[in-house]
């Protein structure tokens, strides 16, 4: 009895070592620093809610935050209509090359990441490609940036970067479908799209959410791509977060806002969850 | 109106492969069946012989390479599955595991838009019907192999189909839950009148539960007939070997009598039953006998027309005793003796000489 707790208490001291050092004393340092006057020499050991009332005046921060989970939704909502029938065709279309068409969506997420959005600045720059294509279709008279500097160039280099990442769960989800299920679906009266409908799309969910989790996640606090591809008109909440570290040299309210943004993702998510959960029950009712 | 359930014309399943021509799989071959409404139709052979792609074929899963299947009389080759008057059975029963055993039960009424109160009845007379009320509201992962069995055979009877096809039901049980389940599925199927189809590459199985049985290989229906047929009257070799065991000897004809025939077997005259194809004198036959139907005495006691040879090997099983006996031509043969008041058991031992003996009807001459 003592020997498995004791061995139990080894297994479980190491990761919760590092979960208390890189996770949980972080965030109380940050939630702390909320509070603090400033970063800074006499400022730090000062107590304030300053930064409170501030960020709850601030309607720009609230506007952009709104802003950002749009962004987000948007990103993962795209990357999930693009993925879907690609990894559809991967399962029940592409027979044996499966694997290696999947390794071909793969591939391009091997490189770095600020390649691949340096690269997209390139397509949509007045020297670009798209600026190019729609010249020599003649529907752009001169060299002109196309959609570069603005909400939805983020987006689209967004929805590039994370579509991979999207495509794999749903794929992995799709794949453990048995096969026999879309028979017995057929045997029991349902043309294909109701099969779909009825058995496809449902025992997928869990992958199109584990996909729309990987994206929305890290997009919500994305700052990179709205940085070099976003302009004025593409900035997130991330980007005003790396403002207070960086440049503003406003630690307090940096942690603040992160703060902020943790707490509006947690309740988005569980939101999120709960209402699928709901839908889950019912879904064979609104649909086919 | 051919008056069949199930009518198989023809029938032939050409797979392709993707490898190119010349890698062509010949899984069904010219199939000719008439299967009788109401009946408990068994296709049986080994695996790879046919059986399964048959039963898909009838179910709309593949699309035939040539021939024609009419269900009920209709034309139902290019039906797609979803517009024909059957349901299946999978061997791994396809239960939708995100639905309760209500919902899955209910998948084709509410397929067919059957109003809710209708089919929660027609739910519960199914799960009845399977001898499984009060668990509608379970998933299928919560249930025993038996119950998730139940379950598909009450999510396909509730659309009261033409014909029942089953896919080797039964295979992924234990064998008292098998057995259990083999006489309540006849009952079942003798209760609700619907033709089965029914899929199995266990000889028993199909001997005890079918009215007819289709033996197959290699994509070919080798004989159809009842039980007692397929046992007692195999057509070919294959059939006679692939059901129960079967000694074969190499026989030459000497002579016919009316319903019986002489063969010379090891050098010996010995007694068949007559065949329906006739036989010529000199001609080259395999007499097909099986164990149960020789019975063994001493080679002092016995005279007349038997074989002579001696016992190699003796087996207790229980209720029988097996005896290996070799032939003075090398052939073995095999006999099993009941074990009924002192004879089999204990009465030869290995090297003695025995004469076998079987009435001659018990034997038959195949010439396939």
């Amino acid at each position: 009895m003592r020997d498995t707790r004791s061995r139990l208490l080894i297994l479980i001291t190491p990761p919760a070592l590092l979960l208390i050092m890189f996770f949980v004393l972080p965030m109380l340092n940050m939630a702390t620093f909320s509070f603090r006057q400033g970063a800074f020499g006499e400022e730090r050991h000062m107590w304030t809610l300053a930064h409170y009332r501030e960020f709850l005046r601030n309607t720009a921060f609230q506007r952009l935050l709104g802003r950002s989970i749009a962004m987000a939704f948007e990103t993962s909502l795209y990357c999930i209509i693009l993925a879907y029938p690609l990894a559809y065709f991967l399962i029940f279309r592409a027979g044996e090359r499966r694997v290696a068409l999947l390794t071909l969506v793969l591939v391009p997420a091997w490189t770095s990441f600020l390649l691949r959005i340096l690269a997209w600045k390139l397509i949509l720059s007045s020297e670009g490609l798209l600026s190019g294509l729609l010249q020599a279709v003649g529907l752009l008279a001169e060299p002109k940036p196309v959609l570069l500097y603005s909400r939805a160039a983020v987006v689209v280099a967004l929805t590039y970067s994370w579509l991979p990442f999207v495509a794999l769960p749903i794929f992995a989800a799709l794949e453990r479908i048995d096969p026999h299920l879309l028979e017995a679906a057929a045997d029991l009266g349902c043309p294909p799209w109701r099969a779909f409908l009825r058995v496809t799309l449902p025992l997928s969910l869990p992958g199109v959410v584990a996909g729309f989790f990987f994206v929305f996640i890290p997009t919500l606090g994305e700052w990179v791509t709205p940085a070099l591809v976003g302009g004025v008109d593409g900035i997130m909440y991330g980007n005003i977060i790396q403002d207070q570290f960086v440049r503003g040299l406003n630690w307090p309210m940096g942690a603040l806002m992160s703060l902020v943004m943790l707490l509006a993702m947690l309740v988005l998510l569980g939101l999120l969850v709960w209402l699928l959960k709901a839908l889950h029950v019912e879904l064979g009712d609104l649909i086919g | 109106m051919s008056g069949f359930s199930v009518e198989l014309r023809e029938l032939t399943k050409v797979f392709g492969t993707s490898h190119g021509p010349g890698n062509e799989v010949v899984a069904v071959r010219d199939v000719n069946l008439g299967i009788h409404p109401g009946e408990f139709f068994t296709l049986l052979g080994p695996s790879g012989c046919g059986k399964t792609t048959t039963l898909r074929l009838i179910g709309g899963f593949e699309m035939p390479t040539r021939g024609e299947i009419f269900i009920e009389g209709e034309p139902m080759s290019h039906v797609p599955p979803y517009r024909r008057p059957v349901n299946i059975v999978f061997q791994n029963y396809a239960l939708f595991p995100h639905l309760t055993v209500a919902q899955n039960v209910a998948f084709g009424p509410t397929i067919k838009g059957v109003p809710r109160a209708e089919r929660e009845r027609r739910v519960q007379e199914a799960l009845a019907l399977v001898r499984l009320p009060n668990i509608g509201n379970r998933k299928p992962s919560q249930l025993s192999g038996g119950q998730q069995q139940r379950v598909a055979l009450a999510r396909a009877l509730i659309n009261e189909p033409a014909v029942l096809l089953l896919d080797e039901p039964l295979g992924a049980l234990d064998l008292k839950l098998r057995k259990q389940m083999q006489s309540e599925l006849k009952h079942l199927q003798q209760q609700v009148g619907i033709t089965f189809i029914y899929v199995t590459h266990d000889q028993e199985e199909a001997l005890t539960m079918s009215d007819r049985i289709a033996v197959m290989n290699e994509g070919q229906v080798l004989q159809v007939g009842d039980p007692v047929t397929i046992y007692e009257r195999p057509s070919c070799r294959f059939v006679a070997d692939f059901i129960g065991e079967t000694n074969f000897l190499r026989a030459q004809v000497v002579g016919k009598e009316r319903d019986r025939i002489c063969l010379c077997v090891a050098g010996e005259r010995v007694w068949a039953g007559a065949t329906e194809e006739p036989l010529r004198e000199g001609q080259e036959v395999t007499l097909a006998i099986r164990p149960e139907k020789i019975d063994l005495l001493s080679a002092a006691q016995a005279n007349g027309a038997a074989l002579t040879g001696v016992v190699r090997e003796v087996v207790y099983l229980g209720t029988d005793t097996r005896f290996v006996v070799i032939l003075p031509s090398g052939e073995t043969v095999v006999a099993r003796l009941q074990n009924i008041g002192g004879h089999g058991l204990g009465e030869f031992a290995a090297g003695d000489r025995v004469k076998l003996l079987w009435a001659a009807e018990d034997a038959r001459p195949l010439t396939g």
